[in-house]
């Protein structure tokens, strides 16, 4: 009787009365397996290696390679320029001008006149009337 | 009796039989959809224009006590600008809030919410937008700025179909906060807001 | 003998028809609704051409033009109005002066003519819906028109069904907003919490006593 119609035969009696396989899997083509997967790995990588070491020779790092001077070049021209991304600058005048709107702070330091949150320059319009405006 | 009921309830089930039927007529009916009648902005085959929307005809005026040479429509009195607000307008709270929301909406695309010219548009555009942080224009009447806006000025086009009068007037009065707020007389301020201004925020 | 008429599998023919036929008609109906939601019939998210390719994300997400600026009446009339000629031009009378794609309103300009676009959202005639009243009781634009301002082209964001108006009528304080961010684009309702909802509801004086779903609310 060959090996294999042994195990065609299903399970053992012991095994059905149990509910669950009494008998070990055979462990055999299983390491068989992982020896030849880890052997496949490093065959690659031992190609690779001696792929890199031959052709890498020949090939140049070319990053990063400008020099201080030409770096400067590619620096941003002065204003006014193409916009990149009109919502950001949208966004950036928006609230720069809505921080300005909420802040105090010297317009004239000398004359005395300063700029207040505009809140506050309603309630001081209404209190003292256009004229306070001259 | 509990076979009665359920019969009922069969006849008006049965009774409902007619209804997948409406699924057919769904897609029939549009008469109602499209009834003949013009709505806003709709095309007209009848007027030669092409537009439902006509333009009233020349010297047509509103009824009541509509009087077109009222300071409140020409921001003007006898021929002057005028230097306060029309009878009709009261300044308080809610004016200059209203015309904060209208300045924001109309005015501030060019002139910019702090109204120093400096816009969204005016930093994109080819144009130079005047600031209204100057003081000729801290000292003009304030009919001056009802003016311009219901007749436009120099590249301004006019804002008289899009703002009524009293939101024109309304604007009028919140520029002036608008300026007061960039220029105020420290002696206005309070102690802690002196403070304030000092430090810078 | 007799002789049999039928063929021995005549019966399963038969069940199968019967089981084809009632699968054929309610495939059909299936369908036939499918189509009515989707976009092929309903138009949501397709942009139509315009005679200018006037874009509102450019306009109102690039260049912060208020939404009233070019819809002037909206908060006041039934109609949120359609910009005038005269509107583009006091912009476009400075900036793409030369412009090829805004021939078209130049020659409006000038002669009076006005452009025919095409619309967007066609209500049916018998509904009468009123901008003005939805604005004065915080309801934004983007609850209905969409992020308006992300889009290229304008197309529809809602299909207009009765229930999605009824839906807003019968829970408003789904919706609603301060009245002050109806106009901001990107305003997040859940940035208020249901009970702020349900208070801004009280302070605006919405009927929540089931009036907004009478007929008479919206037909005539």
């Amino acid at each position: 009787m060959s090996h294999a119609h042994v195990h065609s035969e299903g399970p053992s009696a012991e095994s059905l009365a149990l509910n669950h396989e009494v008998s070990d899997a055979r462990s055999q083509p299983i390491v068989w397996g992982v020896v030849m997967v880890a052997g496949v790995l490093i065959l690659a990588f031992v190609l690779m290696a001696g792929v890199l070491a031959v052709t890498a020779g020949s090939v140049a790092d070319t990053s990063n390679t400008l020099s201080s001077s030409e770096a400067t070049q590619l620096q941003l021209p002065p204003a006014p320029r193409l916009e990149q991304n009109p919502r950001i600058d949208g966004d950036r005048i928006i609230a720069e001008a809505n921080e300005h709107l909420e802040s105090y702070g010297w317009v004239n330091e000398r004359a005395g006149r300063a700029h207040i949150p505009i809140e506050r320059a309603m309630e001081l319009l209404l209190e003292h009337g256009f004229d306070a405006v001259k | 009796m509990k076979y009665s009921i359920r019969q009922s309830i069969l006849a008006r089930v049965v009774r409902l039989a007619w209804l997948p039927l409406c699924l057919v007529l769904v897609a029939c009916h549009v008469d109602m959809y499209d009834q003949p009648k013009y709505k806003p902005n709709d095309v007209s085959n009848f007027f030669p224009d092409g537009r439902a929307m006509q333009p009233p005809p020349a010297n047509t005026v509103p009824l009541n006590s509509y009087n077109p040479n009222s300071p409140l429509m020409t921001g003007r009195v006898e021929g002057q600008l005028a230097d306060q607000l029309p009878p009709e307008i009261k300044l308080d709270a809610a004016l200059l809030a209203h015309g904060q929301s209208r300045y924001n909406a109309f005015c501030a695309p060019c002139h910019g919410l702090v109204g120093d010219g400096q816009g969204v548009i005016a930093y994109r555009g080819p144009m130079t937008v005047p600031s209204l942080h100057q003081d000729r224009l801290r000292t003009v009447p304030i009919g001056y700025f009802f003016d311009v806006i219901t007749n436009g000025i120099g590249r301004m086009y006019s804002y008289a179909a899009r703002i009524p009068p009293e939101d024109r007037w309304a604007i009028a009065a919140y520029i002036r906060a608008l300026q007061l707020s960039q220029n105020t007389d420290v002696a206005l301020l309070s102690e802690a807001e002196l403070e304030r201004v000092k430090a810078g925020r | 003998m007799s002789a049999q008429i039928f063929p021995r599998n005549a019966n399963a023919i038969f069940l199968a028809s019967l089981f084809g036929l009632v699968m054929l008609i309610v495939g059909t109906i299936a369908a036939m609704v499918g189509f009515y939601l989707s976009p092929w019939y309903t138009d949501v998210g397709v942009a139509k051409a315009q005679p200018v390719p006037f874009s509102h994300k450019h306009h109102v997400s690039e260049l912060k033009i208020d939404c009233r600026y070019c819809h002037a009446t909206v908060e006041k009339a039934a109609h949120a109005g359609f910009p005038a000629t005269e509107t583009c031009m006091s912009c476009h009378s400075q900036v793409w002066t030369t412009s090829p794609l805004l021939e078209v309103v130049r020659t409006s300009y000038q002669t009076g003519e006005p452009v025919v676009w095409n619309r967007i959202y066609d209500l049916p005639d018998f509904v009468y819906f009123n901008h003005s009243i939805h604005i004065a009781k915080g309801i934004g634009c983007s609850s209905c028109h969409g992020r308006i301002d992300q889009q290229q082209l304008a197309a529809k964001a809602q299909p207009l069904y009765m229930g999605w108006c009824l839906g807003c009528h019968r829970a408003p304080e789904d919706h609603i907003r301060p009245r002050e961010e109806v106009f901001n684009m990107e305003w997040d309702v859940n940035s208020l919490s249901l009970a702020e909802r349900q208070q801004l509801v009280k302070e605006y004086q919405i009927p929540t006593d089931g009036r907004l779903t009478n007929c008479f609310v919206c037909h005539r």
